[in-house]
């Protein structure tokens, strides 16, 4: 599809079969995806024609699109008003989520990412420090300065 | 727990793995803890319909079963989630091997049913969860339905979600207000009273047709847990008689002429007037 160029579809159930056919064909070789009919009404109404004041009143979308012969219907086995269409010699059937996951539960929560505060890591800082050996200690130099400005609140 | 793990695959590799690995293929410490435990694969062909399956369940003499479904066969879900505990695994295993994914899943799945089990076990909260579906009509028991009916998620809120629904379920029971009456009921929001009763003069009917191959299922399993298939429901209206239009096993209405109650059994079987 390119947006820079839209065609419009005439206002005939011939040229909307037609787009519909088109669509999902090339959805098919392109992603091996379904076309969902839920984003067949909006395709059109940018193409200039809203199937309703089309096709005869009362037809649905899912009624009309089970009529065109080059395509099959396939709806999603749990999630009712998930439904596509496909050509009609493709094997697609929708997967299901799995309900059970394989990951630890550590993996299972999102993980928050906390903030950790400044200041408790120049104390975490110091602390390591003081753990250092005098001789060592006596080699590290940090200006005053310094610290008093990694110890401001933000 | 005398419980049956079914695995459905289309892949005779996967198959194969089970049939060898069997309960190795369960972390040790619950499989030490639930010796009664057995794991196989039912291989799901594209010729396999939901009669076969039916078939299969229907024959299964555990107490429990579970059912471990490969997503790509979504299209059992609907029909097999309310009478067994079904789960959905991934057909890829997560990317991993085998046997560390169903370590992995079997851990999580085992625990949600060994939670589950002894609430079923329980007959206050049985005669809750073996409630008809179709003709007890209450927002709660819809919700109770929905932690199942589309494979249940494997995870610690599952039971705590299943524990809040049970709590709000007994604050429907009550008795009748004629003072003869010390009995309780499970009273719906169409003012039906449903007492799960204690003699077994009925008998369930499953014959085949007019009954499709799952009523025999549903009429003798729900969620996963058999339940007693002799014992019904009584449905009564207070101070008159019942009638109505009301919903059979297989999701077929008939109306019912006014009488005292109604036999209805958990599948929502009900005989003839």
């Amino acid at each position: 599809m390119s947006d820079t160029e839209i065609q419009t579809v005439d206002a005939a159930p011939d040229a909307i079969a037609a787009y519909i056919i088109n669509r999902a064909k090339k959805l098919w070789a392109e992603k091996k995806a379904p076309l969902l009919l839920s984003n067949i009404s909006p395709e059109l109404k940018l193409r200039g024609v809203n199937y309703k004041d089309v096709l005869p009143e009362g037809t649905t979308l899912r009624q009309f699109v089970a009529t065109l012969n080059d395509l099959r219907v396939v709806t999603h086995p749990i999630q009712k008003p998930k439904i596509g269409v496909v050509p009609k010699d493709s094997t697609f059937a929708f997967d299901v989520e799995p309900t059970v996951k394989s990951a630890g539960a550590a993996d299972e929560r999102p993980k928050r990412f906390r903030q950790t505060s400044q200041r408790y890591v120049v104390m975490q800082f110091l602390t390591a420090l003081s753990r250092l050996n005098p001789e060592e200690i006596k080699d590290v130099n940090i200006p005053v300065y310094v610290l008093a400005r990694l110890m401001e609140e933000k | 727990m005398n419980t049956s793990i079914i695995v459905l695959t289309p892949d005779d590799n996967v198959s194969q793995t089970i049939g060898i690995r069997k309960t190795l293929l369960i972390p040790e410490d619950l499989r030490k803890r639930y010796p009664r435990i057995s794991i196989r694969s039912y291989i799901v062909a594209d010729s396999t319909t939901i009669d076969d399956l039916a078939i299969f369940f229907a024959a299964q003499t555990s107490d429990g079963v579970i059912v471990l479904c490969d997503n790509r066969l979504g299209r059992f879900v609907k029909d097999l989630a309310t009478p067994l505990f079904t789960i959905i695994f991934d057909y890829d295993l997560g990317g991993k091997s085998l046997q560390n994914y169903f370590w992995m899943i079997l851990s999580k799945v085992i625990k949600a049913f060994a939670a589950f089990a002894p609430r079923f076990d329980n007959e206050k909260l049985r005669k809750l969860l073996i409630l008809p579906l179709r003709n007890f009509s209450a927002d709660g028991l819809r919700q109770l339905h929905g932690l199942f009916k589309d494979g249940v998620t494997a995870d610690g809120k599952f039971i705590n979600e299943l524990d809040k629904l049970l709590k709000a379920l007994r604050q429907r029971q009550r008795p009748k207000n004629e003072a003869n009456y010390s009995r309780t009921y499970i009273v719906d929001d169409n003012e039906r009273y449903f007492e799960y009763g204690k003699e077994k003069h009925s008998q369930l009917e499953t014959g085949v047709p007019p009954h499709n191959r799952l009523c025999a299922v549903a009429g003798i399993f729900r969620f996963g847990k058999r339940y007693d298939r002799q014992r019904h429901f009584n449905l009564s209206l207070q101070g008159q008689r019942i009638q109505g239009t009301f919903y059979d096993c297989h999701g077929q209405s008939a109306e019912r002429r006014p009488t005292t109650h109604i036999n209805m059994f958990p599948n929502d079987f009900f005989g003839a007037n």
